[in-house]
């Protein structure tokens, strides 16, 4: 079943390129707009063997992981406070009312003039377009916690800290990983949004980076590399790391959402 | 025998749209240690909710109840609910853990391997050995009350709260179950209240049985059941002891 939709994808995409590279040979369009795949394969090879594309996929990466991370253990201490203050959770879903609609690319000029350029710029951006999905799952996730979970905790013992993170946080897992998919689409947006506004320090930049100053020299198989990789990475976390790790626990546990 | 746990004078309501609507009607009865004491009822009874305020999850209205004199007013290890539903045990833990669970926070500081022991220790009793990495998910509904049971035991509870624990399982795994619990109540002495809307049920488990009536929930009758364990269904005595409590 699963083999079946693996190569039905394939099929597809094989048709897709067979289909470009078809209106290539037609010859209507200039090369220059409309580079053969070989070239744009030859370019995505090149530039990943030569490290200048490597180098700027390892900032965009490094960059986006540090971004969910820290995300992640501010939303989890947010979502805390909120749990055991009701003023905290009031504030908490004002905010979250607030600052979740906001899409990121709408705060970089402020970002621009408040933090200027540079990493910590991105991160900003990366850290507001993946905390309010992830604290929105996690409220939710917590409130749909079956009682049952917690009423065993209590009567085993567990107060307060050890309830939140021995029953709450397991229990509430496949809202938080669901956020953490959110969280992912939209980090991976912003961040090449960001790369391509703020530009790069030293010559790295990141892939948004990599495209935006590829087109200002018209080099458009360098545009179109640099596009697929995002592609490939795009597919590779959504398809790869979050079924592996979605796999390993909440399907094995049976509670997917 | 002297009194260990006293339910005094517990009344509760729930609240509904038209006004509260009455759950228990001043309950009152005492239950001695190391007693196994059923709560018979039909549902609706309020049997399910004066656990859970024994349990401490569930405030009174009026009256409290009593464990040696001193009145319970939180939940803790020493009564552990095993709940009807299936979904009792933690589904990111595995059998084994789910066991374990239940000796860290008993207050012991006990080291990982000693837990562990104990753990299988329990497990075996409820003969689950052959399951300890599964996770809830694979196991059947007999086995997971199984498992729910054997980390209730492991907690070390003095009394054990148990909600109609077999309640849907098929009648064959509920006979074994029954037989089990004896089992494990023979060799432990704990104290164990158990509701059940099973007549038979009660019967074959209990030392005395509450019979419990409805709208609103209040004691009918307390009855002793002296029938000689071990205890069989087809016995002629056992028969009569049912006729008698059916046509109550």
């Amino acid at each position: 079943m699963k083999n079946n939709k693996i190569i039905q994808r394939i099929f597809w995409i094989f048709l897709l390129a067979l289909l470009w590279q078809i209106l290539f040979w037609s010859g209507r369009f200039s090369t220059l707009v409309f580079p053969s795949l070989l070239e744009i394969g030859r370019t995505l090879i090149q530039a990943l063997i030569s490290g200048e594309l490597r180098q700027q996929l390892m900032f965009s990466l490094s960059i986006i992981l540090q971004g969910i991370l820290l995300s992640l253990f501010l939303a989890l201490f947010l979502s805390l406070i909120a749990q055991f203050s009701r003023i905290g959770a009031s504030l908490l879903d004002t905010l979250l009312a607030i600052s979740h609609p906001l899409p990121g690319i709408a705060l970089m000029p402020l970002v621009l003039i408040w933090i200027g350029i540079g990493k910590e710029a991105i991160l900003f951006i990366i850290i507001h377009s993946v905390l309010w999905p992830l604290v929105l799952n996690l409220r939710t996730g917590f409130s749909s916690i079956p009682a049952i979970y917690t009423l065993v905790g209590k009567n085993y013992g567990l107060k307060n800290l050890s309830l939140f993170f021995q029953i709450m946080v397991p229990a509430s897992l496949p809202y938080l990983l669901a956020g953490l998919k959110i969280g992912w689409a939209r980090a991976w947006r912003a961040l090449i949004s960001a790369e391509m506004l703020f530009g790069a320090i030293n010559s790295i930049g990141g892939l948004g980076w990599y495209i935006f100053q590829k087109r200002v020299f018209f080099d458009l198989p360098g545009v179109f590399a640099g596009i697929i990789l995002i592609i490939i990475i795009g597919v590779l976390v959504e398809d790869f790391i979050f079924s592996k790790i979605e796999k390993h626990t909440v399907i094995k546990w049976g509670i997917k959402l | 025998m002297k009194k260990y746990l006293s339910i005094e004078n517990v009344c509760m309501s729930y609240e509904g749209n038209k006004g509260g609507k009455k759950v228990l009607e001043d309950i009152s009865f005492s239950v001695f240690k190391g007693e196994f004491l059923a709560l018979l009822g039909p549902s609706g009874c309020g049997k399910t909710s004066l656990l859970k305020i024994i349990a401490s999850f569930l405030k009174t209205e009026r009256g409290a109840v009593y464990k040696e004199g001193k009145r319970l007013t939180g939940p803790g290890p020493d009564r552990i609910m095993v709940f009807q539903e299936f979904t009792q045990l933690f589904p990111w833990k595995t059998v084994l853990d789910n066991v374990i669970f239940a000796i860290r926070t008993g207050g012991n500081n006990k080291d990982s391997s000693e837990k562990k022991e104990i753990a299988q220790y329990y497990l075996e009793k409820v003969e689950l050995s052959d399951v300890l990495d599964y996770y809830p998910a694979q196991l059947s509904g007999g086995m997971k009350q199984r498992a729910a049971l054997a980390r209730a035991l492991a907690a070390d509870p003095e009394i054990l709260l148990m909600d109609e624990p077999f309640g849907s399982l098929d009648s064959q795994t509920r006979r074994k179950l029954q037989d089990l619990l004896i089992n494990i109540w023979q060799e432990d002495q704990k104290t164990i209240l158990f509701v059940t809307h099973d007549l038979e049920e009660a019967l074959i488990l209990a030392d005395r049985i509450i019979l419990m009536d409805k709208n609103p929930g209040r004691v009918k009758r307390i009855m002793e059941n002296n029938l000689k364990r071990p205890r069989h269904r087809r016995n002629v005595e056992f028969v009569q002891h049912y006729e008698t409590i059916s046509s109550l």
